[in-house]
């Protein structure tokens, strides 16, 4: 039966061709959306879009100049401060600068809006909380990276004592080099967690070899040179040996 | 123009931004108060209306310099109740300025370029 119904271009199940088909389809349908209660898909549609947010995007479509001072009198106000409730602990500034970039770039640039996915007032809120969460993610590397300067400053350190080492594993050393991987920071951290360690690390980079700034900052000048040379060797070898130790495994 | 919670401020604020993209009347307004030595006040004032009337007025698009010019002016100056003809003749007035600040920026550098002269016969 299949095969038959396959080479005479029929439908297995219904017995019909397409055009058959189709004509019983529309009928069918047209009766349907007769009955009381049921809403074509045109219709669900076409209720759906506010005809007011219709005409404000149609206007900025058109070029009318007005219309973009319209649709931010009309919603600025309010992505404004729904952004602001949403962002509590956000600098009030850069939730309001978020807003309004999303108001005056759907003003220059209205065809992204499409109306039939959502309302306008919805593209808005989500435009400029799209925007202050990219600010935001910004901010926060930004500030993660200037609170890891002085992690920085020892990978930097790190990365001296691997150059003047021959045996300086190479692709060790190209993972050094990724100063923004957060595991290696965290290894450099806990080598500086003691003040003083930090202090030896800060001046070993800055190049200091004198044996006497080296003890001001262990506190034992009072020392004999011989031993203050021997206790400065000992604290820089042992910062030396623990930075090696606690270099990332290569990812 | 209907007053907002959030106060005018909002407004401003996205004025200011605006000034920032040739596609906004905002930019045109502050270019001209820049070239001119104007204040907002001063601007206000000039245009017949008030501060938070020209917030939102530079938030339109600029008018088109074309055959739409007296159009767009006309919408505008409907919609905010200003004196269209007062922002044509400011309109213009900068499309006239920008044409010749270039010349302007070539006579400063040639005045400089004088003085230098100057400054080195003095000393011959």
């Amino acid at each position: 039966l299949l095969t038959d119904a396959n080479a005479k271009g029929v439908n297995p199940v219904t017995l019909l061709d397409q055009a058959q088909y189709d004509r019983r389809r529309r009928r069918t349908l047209a009766r349907i959306s007769q009955r009381p209660g049921v809403v074509s898909e045109e219709a669900k549609t076409a209720r759906s879009i506010d005809p007011r947010e219709a005409e404000l995007v149609a206007r900025l479509r058109a070029r009318d100049v007005t219309a973009p001072s319209a649709l931010a009198e009309t919603y600025l106000p309010e992505v404004a401060r729904r952004l602001a409730r949403e962002f509590p602990t956000t600098d009030e500034h850069l939730a309001t600068t978020a807003a309004i970039d999303a108001i005056l770039n759907v003003a220059e640039r209205p065809d992204q809006v499409d109306l039939s996915k959502g309302t306008l007032r919805t593209y808005l809120v989500m435009a400029a909380r799209g925007d202050l969460r990219n600010v935001l993610a910004t901010a926060t590397r930004r500030r993660g990276r200037e609170s890891s300067l002085e992690a920085v400053e020892v990978l930097a350190l790190e990365r001296k004592i691997h150059r003047d080492d021959p045996n300086a594993d190479p692709t060790a050393e190209a993972a050094i080099q990724s100063a923004d991987r957060p595991d290696l920071q965290a290894n450099v951290r806990r080598v500086t967690k003691h003040p003083t360690d930090a202090a030896v690390l800060k001046a070993m980079l800055e190049g200091e070899r004198r044996t006497a700034a080296y003890a001001e900052i262990l506190g034992i000048s009072g020392l004999d040179e011989a031993t203050q040379r021997a206790e400065v060797k000992k604290v820089k070898d042992r910062l030396k040996l623990r930075l090696r130790r606690t270099r990332a495994p290569e990812s | 123009v209907t007053p907002h919670a959030t106060g005018p401020s909002v407004f401003l604020a996205a004025r200011k931004r605006a000034a920032g993209s040739s596609f906004f009347l905002a930019h045109d307004l502050d270019e001209y108060e820049r070239l001119v030595g104007l204040s907002d006040s001063d601007l206000a004032q000039a245009l017949g209306c008030s501060l938070d009337v020209l917030d939102l007025l530079g938030l339109c698009r600029t008018p088109s310099r074309d055959a739409r010019f007296r159009a767009d002016l006309e919408a505008i100056g409907t919609r905010f109740q200003i004196d269209a003809v007062r922002l044509a003749v400011l309109l213009r007035v900068l499309d006239a300025l920008r044409a010749f600040e270039p010349l302007a920026q070539a006579d400063g550098w040639l005045a400089a370029a004088r003085d230098r002269e100057d400054g080195l016969d003095d000393q011959r």
